[in-house]
């Protein structure tokens, strides 16, 4: 606000009698001696609650005779010459039938209308008319402080993101230290179970056929040697292993550490022979391998086959090559590199996971979609065996267009990262500047002075009525003919106005024009004192600021309910449609008002009998808006479990 | 459910977020783990935490488990009558076996018509808040209402049979007279006391339609059982029947006020500076015409041209009309132990039922002549003062909770009569041309409403404002 205290249109301190804000203020808290603060600076500029000025006398001070000699001076010279509250020359609008809005494009009016009772809209800006500050804080370079109230908004957007996303975070390693946990206590006593226990199940059921294909490619040899390859640690220390639960969703995804693939293998070997116990595996190693698991070509197919049927090791090798992603590259090397070779052992096969992974590093590396076609041969897989729905444990989606691995596939016990959101997309490109059309030069081009200030303000009609015809601080022009409009004709011109599309001069206006409602409300809150502002983006009419959107929010919102009690509707059947509001209706309001904390006001507005065109003429607004009755009921929610204690 | 308090995690895997004001817990699917606790009586069930997805963790198919566990132990748990609180009520409601008929005069005087179940005992803590003894001196009976023998019936406190002729004794037994006639009767009238009804009759005979004799409406039966389970106690206003509502009201204009400020500083003023009354303005305006003046007062007295409402205890409207119109009284469960049926006092609540389906918003003459039907509670002096504005306004001088029935589902909305012209802001414009403190404090008086960042008045707490 720093800035815009050094521009204002109407320079308040010296006004006379107009008592400078810091002296009042000062002497409350004087511990902050160094620069006023921003409420003060915002007291200062807001200071003129209307568009208009008042000249009070000095105050009488007791003991300071000389304050009645200075009352006494202010007094006589006011009444020689008495000063215009009036603001002058008065602020201009100009009409604008096509948006049922004035415009008020000089800048003295903007600010002045904006700061004198918080009137208009900027037409680029959220509310406050400040669209020229925001964009030449955004082309000076360097610039630290967002001030805009646009600006707060998103920064403050940004940070609950944040604090989301770290909520989120501590959610997700809460549940993954519960499902370490648990996969350990349930370890301990019996590998077999563990396999069967709840984390692991679905994964152990993908896997399944693979453990299938593993045994019966070995023929009718026994488990045990499997038991046989022993690992090097205990079942308990791999699980607790930091990544040890997303293992088996790597070898699902097709995608190996390289620190992990020894242990994977181990664990793997373990998984399998335990799975296997479970599911009868008659089938024929052709079958097998025509499970998608499987997405081999068939020359390919017949190759693997090939090398197991002959292969005197093949137990050893099985688990290995089925633990490998299923990518149709991973079995490049199997089919084409090592064709023939008959004795493998365990030392060829860590060279083959090598391989493996070099190969699908690559694989991703070169084509986007490397992980969405290892995503896709995963779904099939689990689908053909009998097993339709999804695996229950939850893996990082992994289809993302992106060119870096590293950045498209996620481990799950990896906190989400904020800069990965969409929010955040969304907010990075609201970021950008907001007047797309427009050419913007670099800073180091244009000087900041130079920018045209292309914002102009909006008055609603309530408003601009209110402004021309109550404080008689605003004139409204014509845009054809140039000159301004009076108030019997505004008042004419805006209830036709209010309808849409607009009526025409010889239809009759009604009490009940929108304009009419709105006005009657409008006026009568401001006239009150509060600062009344539109109440759209709370799905109301109006919303009530104390003194102003800058100094606290509003918390009332208006609702304006027309009312036909007068006699002269009682036989009008569509004013009896016109109060029918439903409840459901209602209740959604008052929910919404709720949630952001504000009290709902029902305002009723009682309609008046009509007047002809010749009694409004003769009897002036004032009396035609004095007809109207409003009244203020408060609605809020009454929760009997929080009555209790009343 | 919602007789289910909130707060107290019982078990969750995280921390609870952080507990919203709006948020209603009567809204939630209930917990069934809580009610195991109910078995054992011991105390109120808490509300727990509810998650919102599977993640796979045996903690939570635990918790599932042990849910559906108590969900189904609370629905199959037996429900009976105890021996020692045995409470056996006679429905004289219909016509062959009609109140009037069969019930000697003095032993229902002082009773309403709906007042259709006699009790033949009078054991039991409900009896406190509920029936309502017959006038007859020498032998007292208790009879209830439709809805609070219904609402005994369903919660199994109360046996409620078909009487036969021989079922009214003619009030309660008592220890030294039951002997003799006790004995008789048992040889004359071959012991026919009557026949036993089930819920379902119960509900059959006793929900109807308003003003129907010894029926009540299904919504406002709805109502009445929802609050009593919440503890409160509920009690007939006397506007229940529109007939019986003898009340003589007299019509009154909405009074105007014109905005005439009394205060020191504008009696001083206008002892110094006489100032003409207002002149009428002129008919197109401008209301504050060019010119000089010397407060904000000044120029707002001219600004205000549309009549504002001024409350007054005085007010009456005419009669409410249905069904906005005032049914229930209530005491909230806190002044519960100190109620005494027949010395209730002022209510605490006041409750007006309507059907959402059938019915729209109150028009302004229903919504005032409810409101003028509740007695004038204007803002107790602790909520005077500038910082108490909010508070005051929300307050209002009337209310009335509005229970609005959805098809068993009920929104409750409390409605207050309030006058924002009664509010003086201008005064503050004045004042705050030399003090400015009234803008930051505004939001102190708002306590227990914190909610990160609203309560700067002070600083850049203007986002959210529209």
């Amino acid at each position: 606000m720093a800035e815009t205290s050094t521009t204002p249109p109407m320079v308040v301190p010296t006004m006379a009698g107009q008592p400078a804000v810091e002296d009042a203020v000062a002497p409350v808290r004087p511990s902050k001696p160094a620069g006023p603060t921003k409420y003060q600076i915002n007291n200062q500029l807001y200071a003129l609650p209307v568009p208009l000025r008042t000249f009070p006398l000095p105050t009488f001070v007791p003991h300071n005779p000389l304050s009645l000699l200075q009352i006494l001076y202010t007094w006589v010279s006011q009444t020689i010459s008495p000063p215009t509250s009036v603001i002058e020359p008065l602020y201009q609008g100009w009409f604008s039938p096509e948006t049922s809005s004035i415009h008020v494009t000089d800048f003295r009016s903007i600010r002045g209308l904006w700061e004198q009772g918080f009137y208009g809209k900027g037409s680029f800006s959220r509310s406050e008319p400040n669209w020229l500050k925001a964009e030449k804080r955004k082309r000076a370079k360097g610039a630290g402080r967002t001030n805009t109230s646009e600006e707060l908004t998103l920064q403050r957007r940004a940070q609950r993101q944040q604090l989301k996303w770290e909520r989120a975070r501590v959610q997700k390693e809460a549940i993954d230290r519960k499902l370490l946990e648990e996969a350990a206590a349930a370890n301990s006593p019996d590998v077999a179970i563990n396999v069967n226990s709840l984390p692991l199940e679905a994964a152990a059921e993908v896997l399944a056929p693979s453990s299938l294909l593993a045994l019966d490619v070995g023929g009718d040899v026994p488990s045990s040697p499997l038991i046989d390859f022993v690992p090097p640690v205990g079942p308990l220390e791999l699980l607790q292993l930091p990544n040890s639960d997303a293992d088996i969703t790597l070898h699902i995804n097709g995608f190996v550490h390289p620190q992990q693939s020894s242990s994977l293998d181990e664990k793997y070997n373990l998984i399998t022979s335990d799975v296997s116990q479970y599911y009868i595996a008659p089938v024929s190693p052709l079958e097998l391998l025509a499970l998608p698991n499987s997405s081999l070509s068939p020359e390919m197919k017949e190759s693997v086959v090939a090398e197991r049927g002959f292969s005197d090791d093949a137990v050893h090798v099985s688990p290995e090559l089925v633990g490998l992603p299923n990518d149709h590259s991973i079995y490049k090397p199997l089919a084409n590199g090592k064709p023939n070779s008959p004795n493998q052992n365990s030392i060829t096969d860590i060279e083959l996971i090598e391989a493996v992974r070099d190969e699908t590093t690559k694989t991703n590396c070169s084509t986007h979609l490397g992980n969405i076609t290892t995503e896709t041969h995963i779904n099939g897989f689990a689908d053909t065996n009998g097993h339709p729905s999804t695996p229950k444990i939850k893996r990082q989606k992994s289809v993302r267009f992106s060119p870096t691995v590293e950045q498209t596939t996620f481990l799950p016990s990896e906190p989400p990262s904020p800069a990965r959101s969409i929010d955040t997309a969304i907010t990075n490109r609201r970021s950008v500047p907001e007047d797309a059309a427009l050419e913007v030069p670099s800073s180091d081009e244009v000087d900041l002075d130079d920018i045209k200030d292309q914002e102009h303000a909006q008055l609603t009609l309530e408003e601009a009525f209110f402004l021309s015809y109550s404080l008689n601080a605003l004139t409204i022009l014509d845009p054809e003919s140039k000159i301004s409009i009076s108030n019997q004709n505004l008042f004419s011109m805006f209830r036709r106005a209010s309808y849409f599309p607009p009526l025409s001069n010889d239809t009759n206006l009604s009490p009940d024009d929108p304009f009419m409602i709105n006005y009657v409300v409008y006026h009568h809150f401001r006239s009150l004192g509060w600062v009344v502002r539109s109440g759209v983006k709370f799905s109301v009419d109006y919303m009530l600021y104390v003194r102003g959107p800058v100094f606290t929010h509003a918390e009332f919102a208006v609702l304006i309910l027309p009312s036909y009690s007068d006699p002269y509707w009682r036989n009008d059947k569509s004013a009896k449609g016109k109060e029918k509001r439903t409840w459901a209706w209602l209740s959604c309001i008052n929910r919404v008002i709720a949630q952001v904390k504000k009290t709902l006001v029902l305002v009723y507005v009682d309609i008046p009998k009509p007047l002809s065109a010749e009694e409004e003429l003769m009897l002036g607004i004032d009396y035609i808006l004095g007809r109207y009755k409003v009244r203020e009921i408060v609605m809020k929610r009454w929760i009997s479990n929080r009555q209790r204690g009343k | 459910m919602a007789d289910i308090d909130e707060d107290l995690p019982v078990t969750s895997l995280h921390a609870q977020s952080v507990n919203d004001e709006d948020d209603d817990p009567a809204d939630d699917t209930p917990d069934y783990r809580l009610l195991a606790s109910l078995s054992s009586k011991s105390s109120f069930p808490k509300r727990g935490e509810k998650d919102f997805e599977p993640h796979g963790t045996k903690h939570q198919d635990g918790i599932l488990e042990t849910s559906r566990q108590a969900m189904h132990d609370a629905l199959s748990h037996t429900r009976f009558h105890i021996p020692k609180n045995y409470t056996r009520g006679f429905y004289y409601g219909q016509k062959s076996m009609g109140r009037d008929d069969v019930i000697p005069a003095e032993a229902r005087k002082g009773l309403e018509d709906d007042r259709v179940v006699l009790l033949e005992t009078s054991k039991g803590p409900h009896w406190k808040s509920m029936g309502k003894t017959n006038l007859g001196l020498k032998q007292a009976s208790l009879w209830l209402l439709p809805e609070e023998a219904l609402y005994l019936v369903e919660r199994g406190n109360l046996d409620l049979w078909w009487p036969s002729r021989s079922s009214f004794k003619g009030g309660f037994k008592t220890e030294d007279k039951e002997a003799a006639p006790e004995s008789e009767h048992e040889d004359d009238e071959d012991d026919d006391e009557g026949v036993p009804m089930s819920v379902q009759a119960a509900f059959a005979l006793l929900i109807g339609d308003d003003g129907e004799q010894g029926r009540v409406s299904l919504e406002r039966y709805t109502v009445y059982t929802n609050l009593k389970r919440n503890g409160y106690v509920v009690l007939r206003a006397p506007t229940w029947d529109p007939a019986n509502s003898g009340q003589s009201q007299t019509l009154q204009p909405i009074t105007k006020s014109n905005a005439e400020f009394p205060n020191i500083f504008s009696w001083l003023l206008g002892r110094l500076f006489p100032k003409s009354a207002i002149e009428p303005p002129p008919p197109f305006g401008p209301l504050v015409r060019p010119g000089m003046y010397r407060s904000y007062d000044a120029i707002y007295r001219h600004v205000a041209i549309i009549p504002r409402y001024k409350p007054s205890p005085k007010d009456w409207s005419p009669p409410p009309e249905d069904p906005y119109r005032v049914v229930y009284r209530l005491w909230t469960p806190d002044n519960a132990s100190t109620f005494v049926k027949t010395n209730p006092g002022e209510p605490d609540f006041r409750v007006a039922i309507t059907d959402a389906r059938s019915t729209s918003i109150p028009s302004l003459t229903q919504m005032t002549a409810l409101l003028e039907s509740t007695p004038w509670d204007p803002p107790s002096p602790k909520l005077m003062g500038p910082s108490k504005l909010y508070q005051r306004l929300r307050h209002g001088v009337r209310s009335v909770v509005l229970a609005v029935v959805d098809q068993g589902v009920i929104s409750y909305l409390r409605l207050g009569e309030t006058a924002f012209g009664e509010e003086d802001l201008v005064q503050r414009f004045n004042r705050g041309q030399s003090g400015g403190q009234s803008g930051g404090n505004k939001r102190s008086g708002g306590a227990g409403r914190g909610r990160g960042g609203r309560g700067r008045g002070r600083g850049g707490g203007r986002g959210r404002g529209g």
